[in-house]
């Protein structure tokens, strides 16, 4: 049990994170500077 | 509840935040003060320090007390909450903490103040400390309650020892403070939840969580180990909270002014990869294993978690875990009495008052401000109503400014549309609570935040659409000329 929550919650946390850094990568360079 | 133990939690807060608070204040005394200094830390914040005052920032009571009630009845998709906050937070590190890093801005409504003048700014800026003040007083509740629980006194009388800590977490170094506290709580917490998980594990029959998943599963409850729960749960309960975390949070002055004190844009981006794992992630396993013994599930879930951590943890191991808790609640009492205060001593003070004040003028009026504010908190804290339904109803106030915001930075600047925008969403905030009209419109269940991203956005893009204005901030040759010359961007 522990781990399937474990597992399954970070996965998610990092899921989010890597298509967070795709949708910023899309966005105009005016909010992307350095 | 153990006296040695109380005594080792309160011996821990002590000297951490004084030791530190000292430390920095020694450190900084010799300098020369500058803009910001104590609000932003220097606005030279690096990463760990960042990323942990991101995280804790939002993981306060909501998430620690919160989250054990919340599993009892949503089991581990409870988790959703927490995941919610990690969305707030690519939110906030890849565009509105950087846009207020990039605009060299103190508060939120200077920015409000460039775009759509010295009225918006005004409103907002008594909206948005109004709002964190709300935040504070709730947050010295649930340190009230934490204090209650371990001593057998009245929240009242917890809620003033906290606080008096709590205002010593933020007031003798500002900023910098906060950040360095939050980053020994955070390592502390981390090391005590992964201990608490094992050790509870160890405790449990057959050494394992495999007893806790046969519960479920023989209740014929087996959704409940999944943090995807039913398609019910994810619409209504995950769905709801993340637009009503994302975008009402998303602008919230207690979490831009962690990203305005970092040392540069990339040292937000960055935190990111820390902030978002430390969301807690312990606290569902911590909840669900407490359901499933009688005799914890006999108190109900409001204190079964607690109870069952003080009595199935070595005492060390359970005094550094409500340390830790306490650390974490307080932090986050910490920045709610320095984001209003901040404010206050920048919108209002200065701007309104004594535009030539020197920085060690407007530090002194934000010390001030916050023992002021901390004041009052403790004092109002054991009359609040419902910790949930007051969240729902502040945060709310906050949505329509993060709209304003971001309307301002990528499509158009009009001054009239944002000021419609703002009154419309916060008259109809304040109807869903205080009217029937939720019921009469068979929508008793629609969250406040969610009704006015509805009504911000409507009233935004129509307005928008047919009202003059300049164009969005990222769209204008303002921006083009910063960019050549890289100035701080001039407010009003």
């Amino acid at each position: 049990m522990f781990w399937s929550i474990f597992l399954s919650s970070v996965g998610l946390i990092f899921g989010i994170l890597v298509v967070g850094q795709l949708i910023a990568m899309l966005l105009p360079s005016e909010t992307d500077l350095e | 509840m153990n006296v040695g133990i109380l005594v080792a939690v309160l011996a821990y807060e002590i000297l951490l935040i004084f030791g530190v608070g000292l430390w920095l204040a020694r450190k900084e005394a010799g300098h020369a003060h500058q803009d910001g200094d104590f609000a932003l830390g220097g606005r030279s914040l690096p990463v760990p320090v960042v990323a942990v005052t991101l995280a804790l920032t939002v993981l306060g009571t909501a998430h620690i007390l919160g989250v054990f009630e919340m599993t009892w009845f949503l089991g581990a998709s409870a988790v959703w909450f927490s995941i919610a906050h990690v969305i707030l937070l690519v939110v906030v590190c890849r565009s509105t903490g950087l846009w207020v890093r990039r605009f060299g801005v103190t508060t939120v409504s200077e920015i409000l103040g460039s775009f759509f003048g010295r009225t918006t700014r005004l409103a907002v800026s008594c909206v948005m400390a109004g709002v964190i003040f709300g935040i504070l007083s709730i947050e010295t509740q649930g340190i009230g309650i934490i204090i209650s629980s371990m001593t057998g006194w009245s929240i009242r009388n917890g809620a003033v020892v906290g606080g008096v800590l709590g205002v010593f977490y933020v007031v003798l170094a500002g900023m910098k403070e906060i950040g360095w506290v939050n980053l020994i709580n955070a390592c502390v917490m981390y090391v005590g939840l992964i201990l608490a998980t094992i050790f509870l594990a160890l405790r449990l029959p057959g050494g394992s969580y495999t007893t806790v998943a046969d519960f479920y599963e023989s209740n014929g409850e087996g959704f409940m180990l999944s943090i995807f729960g039913t398609p019910d749960i994810m619409l209504t309960f995950a769905l709801g909270t993340t637009v009503a975390v994302v975008f009402s949070q998303g602008i919230n002055q207690m979490l831009m002014q962690p990203a305005m004190s970092a040392k540069d844009e990339a040292t937000i981006k960055k935190s990111l990869w820390i902030a978002a794992p430390i969301n807690g992630l312990f606290a569902v396993v911590i909840g669900l294993t407490a359901k499933s013994i009688p005799e914890f599930a006999a108190l109900g879930p409001k204190v079964a978690a607690t109870s069952m951590l003080v009595e199935y943890l070595p005492a060390w191991l359970g005094a550094v875990l409500l340390a830790s808790f306490l650390g974490a609640i307080m932090s986050t009492f910490a920045i709610t009495a320095l984001a209003p205060a901040t404010i206050f001593s920048v919108d209002i003070y200065k701007n309104l008052y004594k535009p030539e004040a020197s920085e060690d003028e407007v530090t002194r009026v934000t010390r001030i401000t916050i023992v002021v504010l901390a004041i009052i908190a403790m004092t109002v804290a054991s009359f609040l109503p419902p910790i949930l339904a007051a969240m729902n109803w502040l945060f709310a106030w906050l949505v329509p400014i993060f709209w304003v915001v971001v309307f301002g930075f990528v499509w158009k600047r009009s001054t009239s549309a944002a000021l419609l925008t703002l009154v419309v969403s916060w008259v109809l905030n304040t109807i869903w609570s205080f009217t029937s009209l939720p019921e009469v419109l068979g929508l008793a269940s629609l969250n406040n935040a969610i009704v006015t991203v509805v009504a911000a956005l409507g009233v935004g893009i129509v307005c928008n659409l047919f009202m003059k204005g300049k164009p969005g901030y990222f769209r204008s040759s303002e921006y083009s000329d910063w960019k050549l010359n890289r100035v701080p961007m001039a407010t009003q």
